[in-house]
């Protein structure tokens, strides 16, 4: 409407404007290194008319003598110059120091920092691209506050990430939060390389993400890759490096002598007879005859003691006055630590991205993602083999092998096998680890094309974009036949291989006004999204294959009985409409609201509404604070926001009739079994409330950003238990509240002109409760043997279980103790705290032993500079989380097996020696195997990061005219964490260490070069 | 110029607007309806012979158990001891019980996942029974299921001293918990209401299910809660149908009743059925036998051994040499030479047939955790179909066996119970012991029938046990090291379930 009223005018006052004088303005626009400035936008101030500066910086536009030129270009401050009867005005742009007048992409847009009211993080891209990752969120590890990334080692793995803890139930609801790239949602972005990425900004409280209804419970990581710019000459970009891993803090398990001496203590004959035939079998050791000749460290057995990592990308940016552009290339590759033929991540992407302005109201641009990668994944299992194989057990049994050639046994096998000296199972790792091969190949590609029509120039616009999302997936697990012993072989080969593919399509419509009214700005948004999911799933299995790769296909398959094929698909559609109203009074009082309305096919309720606000105030733009000079920047704000978490399955309680077979008279019937316990599940809503502030201070030195929040989850989705039956089924029955503090603090300083320093400290508090649990006082998870419970004020999935005092000493302590003598307890058995004093130790006296949320996480970095010299080192840490050590509590089920060396050495062996672990024999026996806080250990850690050197090259100077610029560096990747936790690495997702791919230190040397 | 101008300023609107309407009519997509699902409502209950799915359902529940469910009901007796490194399961033969320990918690949860598989299968059967109009063989059905939960019901409530008996699915958590004497009236009552519209006839006989429910599986069943209540005029009068429909007989040749042969057998009243359908490969219906197999060099090549975790006592061992046994110890035991040596040092000098082979060749090695296994559990490696290699593949698991039968009827009888058969208790014995080649007894006293379940029936589903708690038989149950006191008869509610359920808090 406004519009009209704007076209009727013009023709109304056509004369009146040309009855005034106009000028032709020409000039350039220079840095203070005189050289000019390409892209600077240039409007004549409440005008339509604009222009940019070209690549060398000249300008030409007409003006009035009155009027006045607005000059503006991200990273400087914008100057308004009145004409005052010129034609030639040349400008000078000072780099600003100021960051506050960045820009961050929001939801949908974008927004100046100084306007924000909510908590967003934004990493530059030279960050994420410091430290030697394949995976983009690795790289932000301990540098955003609040953010929790666990790194996973096997290659390829994305990091579990965690903003602000977790919202939903970890098993009814994974806590990534939502990513979106170039306006597309993913669940992961495994496909990206980090240095594709221009921009990654971290929108972590409620208000902010409400945007995104629900999908952003969990936080939201927008990302937009690389674009060109407007009248830039072309780049090409060299980035680079190779490196290996190195295993750190690998765990130290008890050695063969270690062994036998923890068996003999533990008394139990069969296992002192396994010795025994180990001994006749390998030998005994000529330094200690009673040890078996065997002394196998099979963490070293399985693990290279390097493996390869490296990157190399080349793009190239540039840009006319209407067309701009970005393309590269780039390849990732990570060997992994286990010892296997093939354990390795590979990826190559393309990328490639155009706009271009068609005339004065229409722009349209495209970009294209291609991601092609290979991974091998080696069994995991091998891990836990290995923790557990006795060291008594070589690699290889040569006798037995030939013994089976000369039985001309077929597939016959090297490996040796527990078996063959009496243990029930066996054992040895290498055999999960070389008769399997699991490949996937995962292909993406992201495409997206746009039409961006000026409505009103400079004011109102409609961006509609159509994104389109293709996953490929295939995956090939092949069993190989191996024959060591009776029990230990297979005997067929197997396959099983599935597809599985995504496409989604997003259309979005998105209608932006901004507009000034002297000190009001107003900037208005509104939209709509539509989009389409489709999941799509189909495997095969067979037996019989034959050996060599190629043939690795169902169809080769020799066993036509043993074919199987599977199917399924999941097609969600969504609706949406939002909006987004932001406001501020001359930058000084700021306020902001979004609304979206939500539509989707999962549930059987389809339609949520999820409003947020946020007010801030800018104190030091009041005159009353001009005094303060001390203080550049002062901002006080707050937002509050709904939002809704639709990663919950639409149902549980697996739905219903279930088609079955059995034997009756050695025939094959069908029959039904129906589950009674089926439920359909709505959407989870997140609620949270977010104050924080930011302030610059010391001219520009000191910058201080902190925040405060409360974000409640209600209608928690949390597997219930089902009474007498085995099995959970997921309800909506609870309340999870998360709050805590973060602040990031970060000085700039400088020594002399060319030593300058960065200095920056982040941390974040956590506090993770249940609230409610509608109507029940506790919900039990975890393990029945291992039990987490979720009760109302304490954190979620808490371990639960009895409290050490320590260990029996001796028989006077045992004749004293109620409880001992009525559990008939030996002195070297564990002593639990009555917590009720009844002297019966039962489920009263289990208490909660903590969580595996950290209460606090940190990060900070140190930054110099000298010249062309750069150094950097980030550190990391965190605190108060547990972790339950399964490695130790697995003898519970299997109780032949190696046990580590610290728990070895340490355990008690008589009076005072030990008041924390049980006897050997303890080990064994069932009241010690209760499950208490002997099982949960501190995981707390505190890590170096990153540290990286490097220097800068300016080419054209050394070499001469032409030549690259170029950086060299080295990097250190997590040289050192130190902890207290008895396993690899504290790094431990959900706080269960059962079988976890250890955490390498890496380090590279690289090369950047730009032409 | 103007037109042009309306034209420039205008284009754009255009578009724009018509971009936006296309998108409204997106929103009927929100109610299509979910790929790849299928619920309960949309199955057809108009096709009526599909009736027998639910109740085939309810009896693939009941075959299908775990490995530690007869394990856990057979270890605590003086026959059998728990082998292998499972800590829970030594503890509890010793009779040292914790409730956090985890094969109770199994054996209660998988249990009860069946008798509420069993409460939706009669659900389900009801949907179908119009549609089947045959209203006799839907009451058929309906009883066969009851059949299936009280045989579930009588292991829990024998292992743990009493259990929740479910009236309602939907009110488990309001209902109270019933005793051991309950839950066996329970039971009785159950039969009494399933029996009339039960097969009459021999569970080998029945066409549609072979080897399903009949009435004698409901009488049997019925007997063994009468019983564990000491009501022995009961125990005569269920037996006493059993004995006198004339359609059971028992196998002549013991040994091979365990064995294929004895699949469906007449004497078998009640057998978990397993196959593997004839096939050398593809689809098998299966019980993991492992735990019960030990080191063997086996006849067939690749017949995988298992895992020893349930061992025949050497009290039982010399309990059958005293009585001269032959075919029962034979079958029930599986001698390691280890085995034969602690016998020799142990007993002196053994009959000569004792060999760590078995008839058809098997060589049993030692195992440092065990001496002996169970021949009742562990088939013949020739009798694997060829291609199979799982430990007892194809092979049926017997739970209630005519003998078992006969043996109840003559310790009832020598209770003071009476009957209206002319078989006698001394018959009802002599029966049993004549297949089991030894002299016929007269004049047989309680301790002469338990002493002969002991000898018939070790090794099977605890009924040893059974019996001794039954008859507070403390010095019996106290052996070999092992201190039994009647406050030890059953095990604790498992920690999880009363975490659950505070009514179970309580105890009996």
């Amino acid at each position: 409407m406004k519009k009209t009223l704007f076209v009727i005018s013009l023709l109304l006052v056509s004369t009146l404007i040309f009855a005034q004088q106009q000028l032709n303005v020409k000039g350039k626009v220079t840095g203070t290194d005189n050289l000019g400035i390409p892209g600077v936008s240039i409007v004549v101030k409440g005008s339509s008319s604009g222009t940019i500066t070209d690549l060398e910086g000249f300008y030409t536009i007409e003006a009035t003598s009155d009027d006045i030129i607005v000059y503006s270009f991200i990273g400087f401050d914008t100057q308004e110059i009145p004409v005052a009867g010129r034609t030639e005005i040349n400008v000078v742009f000072e780099e600003s120091n100021q960051l506050v007048d960045e820009v961050v992409v929001v939801g949908y847009g974008t927004q100046r920092v100084k306007d924000l009211t909510s908590a967003i993080t934004t990493v530059k891209s030279e960050e994420l691209v410091k430290s030697p990752n394949g995976q983009t969120m690795q790289a932000l590890q301990g540098k955003v506050a609040g953010m929790q990334i666990i790194n996973a080692g096997a290659p390829g793995t994305e990091p579990t990430v965690r903003i602000r803890g977790i919202g939903s139930y970890p098993s009814s609801s994974n806590s990534q939060p939502l990513y979106v790239v170039d306006g597309m949602y993913f669940d992961n972005i495994d496909f990206l390389n980090p240095s594709d990425i221009e921009s990654l900004s971290v929108l972590k409280d409620a208000s902010a993400s409400a945007i995104y209804g629900v999908r952003a419970a969990n936080g939201v990581v927008l990302i937009t890759t690389k674009k060109g710019g407007v009248s830039k000459k072309a780049t090409v970009t060299y980035e680079g490096y190779i490196g290996v891993q190195v295993p750190q803090n690998v765990l130290q398990m008890a050695n063969a002598e270690q062994f036998v001496e923890y068996i003999n203590q533990t008394g139990s004959a069969a296992d002192i007879q396994f010795i025994e035939n180990a001994m006749q079998r390998y030998g005994r050791s000529r330094i200690n005859p009673n040890v078996p000749d065997v002394n196998t460290d099979w963490y070293a057995e399985i693990m290279k003691k390097t493996a390869r990592q490296q990157n190399h990308s080349i793009s190239m940016t540039g840009g006319s006055e209407a067309t701009t552009y970005s393309l590269g290339v780039s390849y990732y590759e990570q060997q992994g630590l286990l010892e296997t033929a093939k354990n390795s991540y590979e990826r190559l992407n393309i990328r490639g991205n155009f706009d271009h302005e068609v005339n004065n109201w229409l722009k349209a641009g495209m970009n294209v993602n291609v991601s092609n990668g290979t991974k091998y994944i080696a069994d995991d299992g091998a891990w836990f083999s290995a923790y557990h194989a006795v060291p008594i057990l070589p690699k290889y049994d040569m006798e037995n092998y030939d013994k089976l050639m000369d039985a001309g046994m077929s597939n016959a096998s090297m490996y040796s096998s527990a078996q063959l000296i009496g243990y029930r199972g066996s054992q040895n790792p290498f055999l999960n680890l070389d008769y399997m091969s699991n490949r996937q190949n995962i292909r993406k590609v992201l495409t997206g094309i746009y039409t961006d029509i000026t409505l009103i120039p400079n004011k109102l616009n409609l961006k509609t974009t159509y994104s389109l999302y293709i996953m490929d997936l295939k995956s090939r697990n092949v069993g190989l036949p191996y024959y060591v012993t009776n029990d230990t072989n297979r005997e067929l080969s197997s396959i099983s291989s599935y597809k599985s593919s995504d496409t989604n399509q997003f259309l979005d419509n998105v209608l932006t006004y901004n507009d000034s009214f002297g000190a009001h700005n107003i900037s208005l948004m509104l939209g709509t999204s539509y989009r389409d999911e489709w999941y799509d799933y189909l495997q095969g299995y067979a037996q019989d294959i034959p050996l060599n790769e190629n043939s690795w296909y169902i169809g080769q398959s020799q066993s036509e009985t043993s074919k199987s094929v599977e199917d399924n698909a999941e097609r969600i559609y969504g609706i949406s409409y939002f909006g987004r109203a932001s406001y501020n009074y001359k930058s000084k009082y700021l306020a902001y609201f979004t609304l979206r309305r939500e539509g989707t096919s999962k549930y059987q309720e389809k339609w949520g509404t999820f409003p947020a606000f946020g007010l801030g105030w800018v104190v030091s733009e009041e005159s009353f604070m001009d005094g303060a000079n001390f203080i550049d920047y002062f901002k006080l704000r707050g937002g509050w926001g709904r939002l809704g978490n639709d990663k919950i399955a639409r149902q549980d309680g697996a739905n219903t009739t279930n088609p079955v077979y059995l034997a009756i008279d050695d025939t094959q019937v069908d029959a039904t079994t129906t589950t009674s316990t089926f439920g359909y599940l709505g959407w989870e809503t997140v609620t949270g409330t977010n104050i924080g502030l930011n302030a610059t201070l010391f001219g520009n030195k000191l910058d201080i950003e902190a925040d405060y929040y409360v974000r409640d989850t209600e209608n928690a989705a949390i597997p219930v238990s089902l009474k007498l039956q085995s099995g959970s089924v997921l309800k909506n029955v609870g309340v999870i509240r998360n709050s805590g503090l973060e602040m990031a603090v970060n000085w700039n300083g400088k020594i002399t002109s060319d030593l300058k320093y960065t200095l920056g400290f982040n941390f974040a508090t956590l506090k993770n409760e249940v609230r409610d649990l509608y109507g029940q006082e506790y919900l039990n998870g975890g393990s029945a043997e291992f039990r987490q419970r979720s009760q109302i004020g304490e954190p979620l999935l808490s371990f639960y279980g009895y409290e050490v005092a320590g260990v029996y000493q001796n028989q006077g302590e045992i004749d004293n103790d109620q409880v001992a003598q009525d559990n008939s307890l030996v002195p070297g058995d564990l002593r639990f705290v009555d917590q009720d004093g009844n002297n019966i130790i039962d489920d009263d006296d289990k208490v909660f032993l903590g969580s595996y949320f950290p209460n606090l996480t940190y990060g900070g970095v140190l930054g110099l500079s000298y010249k062309n010299l750069e150094f950097s080192m980030n550190i990391m840490g965190q605190s108060g989380n547990k972790i339950l050590n399964r490695k130790r509590g697995e003898i519970i089920w299997t109780n032949d097996t190696n046990i580590d060396a610290e728990l070895a050495n340490n355990l008690w062996n008589g009076d005072g020696t030990s008041n924390k672990y049980p006897s050997a024999s303890g080990l064994r026996r069932g009241w010690n195997q209760n499950f208490s806080d002997y099982l949960v250990e501190d995981g707390s850690f505190f890590r170096i990061q990153n540290v990286r050197l490097a220097y800068k090259l300016k080419g054209s100077s050394i070499i001469g005219p032409g030549m690259p610029d170029a950086v060299v560096f080295v990097t250190a990747e997590r040289p050192l964490t130190m902890f207290n936790y008895n396993g690899f690495n504290p790094e431990v997702p959900n706080g269960i260490d059962r079988q976890f791919y250890p955490i390498p230190s890496v380090y590279t040397i690289g090369l950047n070069l730009k032409f | 110029m103007k037109v042009n101008k309306i034209y420039k300023y205008f284009t754009p609107f255009v578009i724009g607007a018509l971009i936006l309407t296309l998108l409204f009519g997106c929103e009927d997509k929100l109610n299509e309806p979910f790929e790849d699902e299928a619920f309960t409502s949309d199955v057809d209950y108009t096709i009526g012979d599909n009736m027998v799915l639910p109740l085939l359902g309810a009896y693939y529940g009941l075959y299908t158990r775990s490995w530690e469910e007869p394990l856990t009901l057979g270890i605590r007796g003086d026959d059998v001891n728990a082998a292998g490194d499972q800590v829970p399961m030594q503890e509890q033969d010793e009779f040292k019980y914790l409730a956090s320990h985890w094969n109770p918690n199994s054996v209660w949860q998988l249990h009860y996942n069946d008798i509420i598989n069993v409460f939706t299968a009669m659900e389900e059967i009801e949907k179908y029974r119009p549609a089947a109009a045959n209203d006799a063989l839907a009451d058929q059905y309906i009883a066969e299921c009851k059949v299936i939960r009280a045989y579930l019901y009588l292991n829990i409530a024998r292992t743990f001293g009493g259990c929740i008996v479910i009236d309602e699915l939907s009110n488990i958590q309001a209902t109270p918990l019933s005793n051991l004497n309950q839950v066996m009236q329970y039971i009785v009552d159950q039969m009494d209401e399933a029996i009339p519209y039960l097969p009459d006839t021999h569970p080998n006989k029945r066409s549609d299910i072979k080897g399903g429910m009949t009435t004698y599986t409901a009488y049997a069943i019925q007997a063994l809660a009468y019983q564990e209540m000491k009501d022995y005029q009961g125990v005569v009068s269920a037996t006493s149908q059993i004995i006198n429909s004339g359609e059971f007989e028992l196998s002549d040749d013991y040994y091979h009743l365990f064995k294929q042969a004895g699949k469906l057998d007449d004497e078998n009243i009640l057998e978990f059925q397993y196959s593997d359908f004839n096939q050398s490969e593809g689809d098998r219906f299966s019980f993991l036998y492992a735990p019960f197999g030990t080191n063997w060099t086996p006849v067939v090549t690749g017949a995988s051994s298992g895992w020893g975790f349930y061992e025949p006592t050497l009290k039982y061992i010399k309990f059958m040499l005293d009585r001269g046994e032959t075919v029962r110890l034979e079958t029930s035991v599986v001698f390691t030479p280890s085995g034969i040596t602690e016998i020799q040092d142990q007993y002196g000098s053994i009959p000569e047939w004792i060999s760590n082979v078995n008839r058809e060749g098997d060589i049993f090695n030692d195992n440092a955790r065990m001496n002996f296994a169970s021949g009742k559990h562990i088939q013949p490696s020739t009798e694997l179909i060829d291609g199979r290699t799982s430990q007892g593949s194809n092979k049926n698991f017997i739970v209630i066996r005519y003998a078992e039968m006969l043996l109840m009827y003559a310790e009832a009888l020598t209770r003071g119970a009476t009957t209206s058969l002319s078989l006698t208790a001394d018959d009802a014995v002599n029966l049993v012991r004549e297949r089991a080649g030894l002299t016929d007894l007269s004049g047989v006293t309680t301790k002469n029938v338990l002493d002969e379940k002991f000898a018939e029936l070790a090794m099977e589903w605890g009924t040893r046990y059974y019996d001794m708690v039954r008859t507070e038989n403390v010095a019996e149950l106290t052996h070999e090291g092992k201190t039994f006191t009647m406050d030890k008869a059953y095990l604790p509610f498992p920690a999880d379930q009363v975490a659950e359920l505070p009514q179970l808090g309580d105890g009996i």
